[in-house]
């Protein structure tokens, strides 16, 4: 037992860190840097997904053979680690992360010629038609029908909740084909092109203002046969392989703990209490304290869990539930440091996931700049808790783990 | 980084495992938790008791 | 086991019997003999040590350290307790509070200032001038506070060099910290299963209560505190060759992770079994005393927060 790193895996940290250093643009370490939500900007953020493309790294998990890093998990914490170290966004996961894994898993070999390539190159950028008004954690309730015409399908109904799907030309959907004993069956997995006729996307604005979510609508939108990933009636199969992925495929502690020096490091920028700055406050000094100690022993539950054999089973709702929380609880720090300023409305100076509809200032901004993105931030990771299967959800998968 | 633990400390916790749920119950436990000679040497009250508590 | 020299156990292995200790919840001194004291000898070295060592493994002899003090709380430096050199003997005064398992040992470790600095010795209980007041503590474990009235000393009482036990305290001190964590996550696993099995026996409302989903989560939020523990431990113990301010912060998040976990763990427990929480006929009320002693257990929460806020991190590599 031991929580050393391999001279190879040394040696493969250098080589990311020597990438990052040659290939990050100070306008792509900005999208990185000045997040307001876990969400990238756009534009931004599939520039450096093609100049990881262009590497080879566009796709850490996926295998070498259809065009992935192939990386092990720790070399993908590795670079994680590198990656939000050195402030660069992350890629979009509705199409590497999420999509790709199924069409890898359950695809047939022409849908992996065709769409997989695409989606490294950041040609198809992606979107996820899961949720829907009456089906969120209840997901095995969704309507969206699908009826069978021949080649095609024909799609209709509602879909909520789908990131990004306003710029997005292609979009993984759930729909109903059948209604069969369970909900669970008569559900099938989809790839729709969303420019295709009777698709329209209307906006949700988030309570920091942004344009990132949307509502899907489909009115008898015709979509081939071929477009079907696994079998007809079994796409809740390919769902619970990809939610798996969804869930274990990310660590969180990368990112805790450079929140957590960004959060110092700001901390040391303004006056606190006892006469010197935030950071020297004792109280404020113990909370952070607090929060690195729980990142801490979070960290190494995530180096178990990669380490461990098989299948990510309870480890990756644990992952879920105290990675959310723990950044739940990075943005309150986040508030506390911002003081007065975390009221001021300025969007402005950070590089919001999408685009921004309250009224704001068009580009100078009052106080400092990691005020500027706190409340934003705060705002936004409310969702973390409640996406990919809401915590709650996720304490009855363990409850279920447990033997109750 | 490696989590796993060796073939020798597998053993030594099954071993130790066997060995105390054989012989270590918890009626054992709660007779020597009871026991009143347990090697005391006692010669009256401390002379001050602590501030700090 | 051998306990010397290059021999000495792994804290892996150590930590693999602090857990199963744990889980049969033995109240022997094995965590103040072969963790903390046998440390003490290993880093001392000399004749005495390497006999005591050797008592040790023949199961001849149980050791105590007495380290805090009625004016100290939990900072390693004793404060009253002096040791003078008097020609060939040392002379030693002073008083140790609540010296766990002193009622039991064959010999005790104590921390005297001496002129160098901070030093350890080996006392016999019974030598004249000692006086034990001994007392159960509320884990059914034993300790005593301990007066030293002019206790004359041979020279080969002092273990290791003089004044240099500052820094092998802090050392031992956290190795501790990791071993008995692991005995922790060995009570709380218990603790996790037995409020498991209750909750699927316990019937009301014409059902097992083990169904109400307000229990499942709470169950749930115990598991996952016993698992953050189980990686805090792992951490201390994985750490405990790192240098001095990495192995201290690490062993910090170990002791302030676990006796949350403790409390946690332990009270939820107890919430779970009900009435049955409340008997002493249970195992249950056993394992939340001893999860309730260890929380506050070399240091608090508190303490431990701020000792890690303290302790910079040696830059990165």
């Amino acid at each position: 037992m031991n929580l050393d790193w391999t001279d190879e895996e040394l040696a493969f940290r250098d080589e990311v860190r020597a990438f990052l250093d040659a290939h990050l643009t100070d306008e792509i370490r900005e999208a990185g840097r000045l997040m307001t939500s876990v969400y990238g900007e756009h534009e931004r953020s599939l520039a450096w997904q093609k100049i990881l493309h262009a590497k080879g790294w566009a796709a850490p998990a996926w295998p070498t053979e259809y065009g992935g890093a192939g990386w092990s998990v720790a070399q993908r914490y590795i670079y994680a680690r590198e990656r939000v170290a050195a402030g660069a966004p992350p890629v979009s996961p509705m199409g590497i992360q999420m999509c790709g894994p199924a069409i890898i898993g359950h695809g047939t070999a022409e849908q992996k010629a065709y769409f997989l390539p695409r989606m490294l190159s950041g040609e198809h950028f992606w979107c996820q038609g899961y949720s829907e008004p009456g089906a969120g954690s209840d997901l095995a309730a969704l309507q969206m029908r699908a009826d069978d015409d021949g080649d095609d399908l024909v799609v209709s109904g509602q879909k909520i909740w789908n990131t990004h799907a306003d710029v997005a030309n292609w979009g993984f959907f759930l729909v109903r084909t059948a209604r069969l004993a369970r909900p669970q069956l008569g559900i099938t997995f989809l790839l729709i092109d969303m420019t295709s006729p009777g698709v329209s996307v209307r906006p949700i604005i988030s309570p920091s203002g942004e344009h990132i979510q949307n509502e899907i609508f489909l009115d008898a939108v015709r979509v081939p046969q071929a477009n079907v990933v696994g079998a007809i009636n079994d796409g809740w199969t390919v769902a619970k392989y990809l939610l798996e992925f969804e869930r274990g495929g990310t660590a969180y502690a990368p990112e805790l703990q450079a929140r957590l020096d960004a959060i110092e490091a700001a901390a040391r920028e303004v006056p606190g209490d006892e006469g010197g700055t935030l950071a020297n406050d004792s109280s404020f000094a113990q909370r952070l304290a607090r929060a690195r100690i729980r990142v801490a022993a979070f960290e190494t539950y995530e180096f178990r869990a990669m380490s461990a054999e098989g299948s990510p089973g309870m480890s990756a709702s644990v992952m879920k539930i105290m990675g959310t929380e723990l950044q739940q609880h990075m943005t309150e720090l986040g508030l506390i440091v911002a003081g007065r300023y975390g009221i001021a409305y300025q969007p402005q100076a950070a590089c919001p996931g999408g685009a921004v509809s309250f009224p704001h200032n068009a580009s100078e901004y009052a106080g400092p700049r990691f005020a500027a993105i706190a409340p934003l931030r705060y705002l936004n990771e409310r969702a973390g808790t409640i996406y990919a299967g809401s915590n709650e959800i996720q304490r009855n998968i363990l409850a279920k783990g447990l033997g109750l | 980084m490696d989590f796993t633990f060796t073939e020798e400390q597998q053993l030594l916790r099954d071993s130790l495992r066997g060995y105390l749920r054989s012989h270590y119950g918890f009626d054992h436990r709660r007779a020597r938790a009871a026991a009143k000679a347990v090697g005391m040497r006692t010669r009256g009250a401390p002379s001050q008791t602590g501030s700090a508590y | 086991m051998s306990l010397g020299g290059e021999t000495a156990p792994d804290p892996v292995d150590l930590m693999v019997v602090m857990e199963e200790l744990g889980e049969a919840l033995v109240l022997e001194p094995y965590l103040e003999t072969v963790v903390t004291g046998a440390a003490l000898l290993r880093a001392s070295g000399g004749p005495t040590a390497d006999a005591l060592l050797d008592g040790i493994v023949a199961g001849d002899v149980r050791l105590a350290l007495g380290w805090a003090e009625p004016g100290t709380r939990y900072e390693w430096a004793p404060q009253e307790t002096r040791a003078e050199r008097k020609g060939e003997e040392w002379v030693l005064s002073g008083r140790k509070s609540v010296v766990i398992a002193a009622p039991w040992a064959t010999h005790l470790i104590v921390s005297a200032r001496t002129e160098g600095g901070v030093s350890l010795f080996l006392v016999a209980p019974d030598a004249p001038g000692v006086t034990l007041f001994a007392y159960p503590t509320i884990d059914g474990r034993r300790a005593a506070d301990v007066e030293f009235a002019d206790v004359r000393l041979d020279a080969d009482a002092l273990l290791g060099a003089e004044g240099a036990a500052l820094p092998l305290l802090e050392r031992v001190g956290d190795a501790t910290i990791a071993a008995m964590g692991a005995e922790a996550v060995g009570i709380m696993r218990r603790l996790l299963q037995d409020t498991i099995a209750y909750t699927q026996s316990r019937q009301q409302f014409g059902q097992p209560i083990s169904n109400f989903q307000v229990l499942q989560h709470r169950m749930v939020d115990m598991f996952m505190q016993v698992e953050m523990a189980t990686s805090a431990v792992y951490l201390a113990t994985l750490k405990l060759d790192a240098p001095a301010a990495e192995r201290a912060r690490a062993a910090s998040v170990a002791k302030v992770t676990v006796a949350e976990a403790c409390r946690f763990v332990g009270q939820n427990a107890v919430q779970l079994h009900g009435g049955m929480g409340m008997t002493d006929e249970l195992a249950i009320g056993h394992y939340f005393k001893r999860a309730t002693v260890i929380e506050g257990e070399l240091g608090t929460v508190d303490h431990h927060v701020e000792r890690f806020a303290r302790l910079q991190p040696e830059a990165a590599e």
